[in-house]
């Protein structure tokens, strides 16, 4: 090799480098992008390295970012065939969201009421329709009797309902289930008070 | 709407008390399922890889991983959604619900790949308490979905 080759060669080498490298800060690593949620309303994200801090707070607002010193990129509005694009598996490999069912019982039984039993086939329809469900059974009561007398009640009707699942069909193993008394109300009443919507077992079905 | 909105709240909560009752503290509490899975996805656990599939129960630090053709979804106990496209990497750092000792965590770390993010209770009532890591940030979400793209290494 003559001495002018091996210059020529080494410039060639170094504008590869350069070019290379320019190429590497030209294509930004990372996106965020934030979405709408399902009932169409747009939460919030910040994104925060340790150059500085940016906030998406719009429908497909988006940020890039190059690297860990640098302050996230300045926010645009990404395209939906864009968000496709990139994101199509991660989007389509999503789980049905959750569905939870509330069930209501007369003062003091651990009988659903007419139109809470109505609902049953409803429960069973939507356990079917996953491929591989999970559930959560929550029971509660209102304030009429005392505390120590409504924890056991509430035991008793998440039991009733986990029971009935069970015979069903449903597995077992992918039922949980729990209860508070009359701790957690969804209408907060005085003690001693009847209140109808608190009297209830709650079944989540992911 | 105020009185829908405080429904909404006190059902939020029950739930989270619930799923606080319903499980101890435990290493191997289980802390979410496997719902979808497509192609090639495995969940690591302590250093064992073992192929995802649906139904099967996740625990905390478990790391979730989709290899080309892959893509995987799980549901946790809070309703977070997590799905993956090809190619990622997501670990689950943290997941923590005490709500009578108002502990509340829930910290993933996506190290590569496509990931979407659909918030549960956690992020509801303790926003500050979710985090989402990349190599480059830090994200911190109110109740929200989104979208993140992590190069990693080999990209």
């Amino acid at each position: 090799m003559t001495k002018r080759t091996v210059q020529l060669t080494k410039s060639v080498a170094v504008m590869l480098l350069l070019l290379a490298t320019a190429a590497c800060e030209s294509t930004p690593r990372d996106l965020i992008v934030l979405l709408p949620e399902a009932d169409g309303k747009v939460g919030q994200v910040t994104v925060t390295t340790a150059g500085g801090s940016t906030t998406l707070s719009s429908a497909s607002a988006a940020t890039r970012l190059n690297s860990s010193n640098q302050a996230p990129g300045q926010v645009f509005q990404i395209k939906d065939e864009n968000v496709d694009s990139i994101f199509k598996s991660a989007i389509a490999a999503q789980p049905k969201p959750p569905t939870t069912f509330t069930l209501y019982f007369r003062t003091d039984r651990t009988r659903m009421t007419r139109p809470s039993n109505a609902l049953w086939p409803n429960i069973l329809a939507e356990i079917e329709s996953r491929t591989a469900p999970d559930i959560s059974i929550i029971g509660h009561t209102d304030r009429t009797g005392p505390e120590s007398y409504n924890e056991p009640l509430s035991r008793r009707r998440a039991r009733v309902i986990h029971k009935r699942l069970v015979k069903a069909g449903v597995d077992p193993d992918i039922i949980d289930y729990s209860w508070h008394g009359e701790k957690n109300p969804i209408i907060q009443t005085p003690d001693g008070a009847p209140e109808r919507r608190n009297r209830r077992v709650e079944v989540i079905v992911r | 709407m105020a009185a829908g909105w405080k429904f909404a709240n006190a059902l939020a909560i029950t739930l989270l008390l619930a799923s606080g009752n319903a499980f101890a503290q435990s290493s191997h509490e289980t802390i979410g399922f496997v719902k979808t899975v497509a192609g090639s996805s495995s969940i690591v656990r302590s250093a064992d890889r073992t192929s995802a599939a649906s139904g099967q129960p996740l625990y905390e630090k478990d790391v979730l991983e989709t290899g080309k053709d892959g893509a995987l979804g799980v549901t946790l106990k809070d309703n977070t959604l997590l799905s993956l496209g090809p190619n990622s990497r997501l670990v689950l750092e943290s997941y923590l619900l005490q709500p009578e000792q108002g502990s509340f965590s829930l910290i993933t770390k996506i190290s590569k790949g496509t990931v979407q993010y659909v918030s549960g209770l956690i992020a509801k009532l303790s926003p500050d308490a979710v985090k989402i890591k990349t190599p480059l940030a830090t994200l911190g979400v109110r109740g929200t979905r989104l979208l993140v793209k992590v190069a990693g290494n080999d990209d």
